[in-house]
């Protein structure tokens, strides 16, 4: 009874293994473990020239057979990009400079077939393998696929990837092919001991919508078949023996993530367009990294603002080049292959700034956004550091805050080729292309762009700070609030000017102010030439629904309008009656 | 014989993709059709070898056509480098 007692003890203790988040969702279900069965090749010397010659040719047709259900597969399931992977696999086995040296070992050397291929195909992936670029010695995982697929059916053997009930598939490697023929059955979620967030494994499974966890090393060995896991595809965590509270944590997590996604699912996959088929691009502001999955399920294209001071004001104090990394590396993993912008810390202003007994007369006026960062210039290169190191998967961007010069782009970007600088003698690899950006909120850079446009690659707009430093009104003040106006004509003319001053330049523009994210003042933002808006994840939703519903050529007429107004109450009026006829027009569609 | 040199403009890089393609309009001509990037030649035709390349933007590589239609081989195959693999 008492061993009986330290048995349940021990069952209902939770394994936690972690890995990297490779496909979001959320599952429990049970487990199938996946073997495959380990090939070894010998060298061997074989005296029927004509045996091992068929059982090549048998085996390449038997192959090609194969990929080509793969491909079929993937043509129902997926888009063209992927089921093109697969094709040049199949073209690997028409490849006549590759099957003619295998033919030759075979006549000349008198190697087995099976041998014959093992070398041939080595050759290219020690190649492969000595690059150190991820993409390539992935290249390598998928024509190792394919060599052990020719040597298996030259063996003459079969792998099982049928079954009945549904499963969540654990598996020491998948490869895509594995993936996809998987699809054939009611697949709960992907966990694997190899693997990356760019493997194709993992890309498949979030084109696929099915919740995977890659790269936990020992997995396979450790979980059994029919026990039932619990799989978080968001934070890349696998929970064994999960005790009767975490089943209850994950299961109220299960149920708010559908309810939201229901809302969402509709609309996530419809590109975002208006009405007279031009892009829109929405993507999501981020403040707490707990707020990711909602961003990736509302449809977000990426991340166009995320506030990194939040993390100093988590900590009390600025975090440590490794607590950055820890971040950036999430929002960089979590939203690949979209792009995250990371703004250096926005502190001062309304944002406390902790140091003891400094206090300002004037803080918005003050020391805040790269002011401060600039007098601090550990601080910045140790953040510029954590970007770039956070930055291998190439869709990280960097942005800084509150610029009012260009001397200041200028003086931020000698540091951050400083850190560039630390990073290559360091021998530590990042994006050579990441692209630095600006905040624009406050008004003389707005009249400085042209010139600075040679030094940036994109702006954001900032319609919040930009409004209160246009009007000289403090939005915190309750006795001027009225004067704060988020529609002065003023605003809209400035927001105009913006895009006149980058016009034939090469910036990227986005828009990222509280205006971006109210749904009435969406059409004027398109009728003034901004197409990239970064806005609240649980808006995005219906700012998507409305965009589908106008039509851009309507939005320049409105804005036209605008641009001539004299008044907020002239232009809250103009959109206000835009919107309602919008709406309208949705209606009668439906 | 033709050599050209080419750079890699698409941001993916020579990837699986238009690893294949390039192999299918190599096929369509007779000539031969090399690539070689620093130390490394391999056969344009071979989609294996193609995909040993480890071309990332900004890549610099010399293509090498020799045949009796060179001239339209090269010509198709170089404009498919400058698109960027059509995905500018």
């Amino acid at each position: 009874m008492n061993s009986d007692l330290i048995n349940t003890e021990n069952k209902s203790r939770n394994r936690i293994y972690k890995g990297i988040p490779a496909a979001p969702g959320y599952v429990i279900g049970p487990v199938f473990v996946y073997q495959k069965e380990q090939i070894e090749i010998f060298p061997s010397v074989s005296l029927d020239i004509d045996y091992e010659l068929n059982a090549l040719e048998f085996a390449i047709e038997r192959s090609k057979k194969e990929l080509k259900k793969v491909v079929d597969l993937s043509k129902q399931k997926l888009n063209e990009r992927i089921t093109g992977i697969f094709e040049a696999h199949l073209l690997i086995l028409e490849d006549e400079n590759l099957l003619s040296a295998i033919r030759d070992k075979i006549q000349n050397q008198r190697h087995s077939a099976e041998y014959a291929v093992e070398t041939e195909f080595n050759q290219y992936l020690n190649l492969m393998r000595q690059s150190n670029d991820p993409a390539m010695l992935e290249r390598a995982n998928d024509i190792e696929d394919i060599k052990s697929r020719i040597i298996r059916n030259i063996q003459r053997k079969r792998w099982e990837s049928k079954f009945k009930q549904s499963v969540i598939v654990v598996a020491k490697n998948l490869t895509p092919a594995d993936t996809i023929l998987f699809t054939r059955n009611d697949v709960l979620a992907f966990v694997s001991e190899m693997g990356g967030l760019t493997s194709h494994t993992a890309i498949l499974a979030r084109a696929l919508n099915i919740p995977a966890v890659v790269g936990i090393h020992g997995i396979s060995k450790e979980l059994k078949n029919d026990e039932t896991i619990i799989v978080d595809g968001f934070e890349g965590l696998i929970i064994s023996n999960p005790d009767e509270e975490t089943l209850n944590d994950y299961k109220i997590k299960i149920q708010k993530y559908l309810e939201r996604k229901k809302k969402y699912e509709e609309l996530r996959n419809i590109p975002c367009k208006t009405k007279d088929n031009h892009r829109v691009t929405l993507l999501a502001n981020i403040d707490f990294l707990d707020e990711i999955p909602f961003a990736i399920s509302s449809g977000a294209e990426g991340v166009g603002l995320y506030r990194s001071e939040n993390l100093f004001f988590q900590k009390g104090t600025f975090p440590t080049e490794a607590e950055q990394v820890e971040a950036y590396l999430d929002l960089a993993e979590k939203f690949y292959p979209h792009t995250v912008t990371i703004r250096t810390f926005d502190l001062g202003g309304d944002k406390i700034f902790l140091e003891e007994g400094y206090e300002e007369n004037n803080p918005f006026l003050g020391w805040r956004g790269i002011r401060l960062l600039l007098d601090m210039p550990d601080v910045l290169k140790t953040q510029f550091r954590a970007i770039l190191i956070s930055s291998t998967y190439r869709n990280l961007r960097v942005m800084i805050p509150m610029v009012s010069s260009l001397e200041e782009i200028i003086k931020a970007k000698e540091v951050f080729e400083e850190a560039k600088k630390e990073l290559r003698s360091a021998g530590i690899k990042f994006d050579e292309k990441i692209k630095f950006g600006i905040m624009v909120e406050i008004p003389s850079i707005v009249y400085c762009l042209k010139e600075a446009s040679k030094y940036i690659d994109f702006i954001s707009v900032g319609t919040n700070d930009l409004t209160q430093y246009l009007l000289a009104v403090d939005r915190g003040n309750e006795k001027v609030f009225n004067s704060y106006q988020e529609f002065h004509p003023a605003l809209i003319r400035v927001l105009r000017q913006i895009t006149k001053e980058l016009h034939k330049t090469k910036v990227e523009i986005s828009i990222c102010g509280e205006i971006a994210s109210n749904l009435k003042a969406v059409s004027l933002l398109l009728g003034l030439g901004y197409n990239v808006l970064s806005v609240s994840e649980y808006l995005l939703p219906e700012i998507k629904k409305l965009i589908l519903n106008i039509k851009l050529n309507d939005c320049k007429k409105l804005a036209v309008k605008c641009l001539q107004a004299t008044s907020q109450n002239e232009i809250i009026n103009l959109i206000n009656d835009f919107y309602k006829k919008s709406k309208g027009e949705n209606n009668e569609s439906i | 014989m033709i050599e050209k040199e080419v750079t890699i403009l698409n941001r993916a890089g020579l990837h699986t993709r238009p690893a294949a393609t390039l192999v299918k309009l190599a096929s369509k001509y007779k000539s031969d059709f090399y690539i070689i990037q620093d130390n490394l030649v391999v056969n344009g035709k071979s989609i294996i070898g193609v995909m040993t390349l480890c071309a990332e933007q900004g890549s610099k590589l010399k293509l090498r056509f020799e045949g009796e239609d060179e001239e339209e081989a090269a010509k198709e195959i170089v404009e498919y480098f400058n698109r960027g693999f059509d995905e500018l």
